[in-house]
């Protein structure tokens, strides 16, 4: 590669470049479009294991099975195993409000913890991924897992919550 | 006597950024503070940054005096096309990122040490372009404070505001104005 070796042509240029900053977007923009895409994509999964362990240990709190609750619900019971499995990206609207009669819950609060809906209270996503770190499944509720559902619970009831 | 260093590896950018680190963040605090825009790989630390880039995807080129990194640039040839009518989707060489030394820096310093790195970048970039078949297109995305630079000092022709890059203008080089940049010896 052979540069230019006029002194003139550089002394001019560099004159007029007059020690300003020089900079560009691109690898930049690019690295931190990526970061944010994969926090988004950790929040999403997390807000879906946190539903996935409310549905589920709501229910065992009722002593219900999948079946019962589905057929009380009114709900598909695949679609039930999904949601309990974690696996339902964007459960039906209805099957949302099915479930909130189910289990004696506000709707609109689990359309925000279904994800149809956003939280506005960034103490209801802390609560949250707080929540979606401590549930295991187990057969039988433990007290953790109540004190940590009834926890998760007041945190819900007690947020504002938006469109 | 400066000299252009082609093909500037992970140790070289790593020394760099360990050697402009400090006076960088100053200059952030009293560009932040005067109301200027911050460029985002000041913020960057290439030790840790580097190791999940793929450098061998970029041509680097950096700006060697007085036993220093003058300044680094890091370009490729596949990310982006030519955007400009006439040219439209002919490949260029795109500047990915591209820095001077701090003390280089009239923001940073009253006495600058060196002057024209980033015209010196700037003409590697264009070279590269020559000598891969593409006519001496290049292409980048500025930051607003650098706009002036690109336009009036390396005659290139202002495109679009890109809302995928942050908003950034797409500036081009195009291989008309090749020779006006390069003081008609392509």
């Amino acid at each position: 590669m052979n540069m230019n070796e006029d002194r003139g042509w550089l002394l001019t240029k560099a004159n007029e470049e007059d020690n300003c900053i020089i900079s560009v977007g691109g690898l930049a923009c690019r690295v931190v479009a990526e970061a944010n895409a994969n926090e988004e994509e950790l929040s999403e999964a997390t807000r879906r294991v946190a539903f996935a362990r409310f549905v589920e240990l709501s229910r065992r709190k009722l002593r219900l099975t999948v079946e019962q609750l589905a057929e009380q619900a009114d709900v598909d019971v695949s679609q039930l195993v999904e949601i309990e499995e974690g696996e339902c990206a964007s459960p039906e609207p209805r099957t949302v409000y099915k479930l909130s009669q189910a289990l004696s819950f506000p709707q609109d609060r689990l359309m925000v913890m279904s994800g149809l809906a956003r939280p506005r209270d960034r103490r209801l996503t802390e609560a949250t991924v707080r929540f979606a770190a401590r549930s295991e499944p187990v057969n039988v509720l433990s007290p953790e897992e109540e004190e940590a559902l009834l926890e998760y619970v007041k945190v819900i009831v007690e947020s504002s919550y938006g469109d | 006597m400066a000299s252009l260093v082609n093909g500037v590896n992970r140790d070289l950018l790593e020394t760099a950024e360990l050697a402009w680190a400090s006076l960088r963040i100053e200059g952030a605090k009293r560009l932040k503070a005067a109301g200027g825009d911050v460029p985002q790989h000041w913020h960057w630390d290439w030790r840790r940054k580097s190791s999940k880039i793929d450098l061998l995807a970029y041509r680097c080129f950096g700006i060697e005096c007085g036993g220093e990194m003058q300044g680094l640039m890091l370009v490729n040839t596949t990310n982006c096309v030519s955007r400009l009518a006439g040219t439209r989707g002919k490949p260029l060489v795109y500047v990915d990122y591209i820095e001077t030394a701090p003390w280089n820096l009239k923001e940073f310093t009253t006495q600058p040490r060196y002057g024209g790195v980033g015209v010196r970048l700037i003409e590697a970039a264009v070279r590269f372009s020559l000598d891969e078949g593409f006519g001496g297109r290049v292409g980048l995305h500025s930051l607003p404070q650098s706009e002036p630079f690109y336009e009036n000092v390396c005659a290139m022709t202002r495109g679009e505001i890109d809302q995928q890059y942050e908003k950034l203008r797409w500036f081009e080089l195009t291989a008309i104005n090749v020779k006006k940049f390069l003081g008609g010896k392509p």
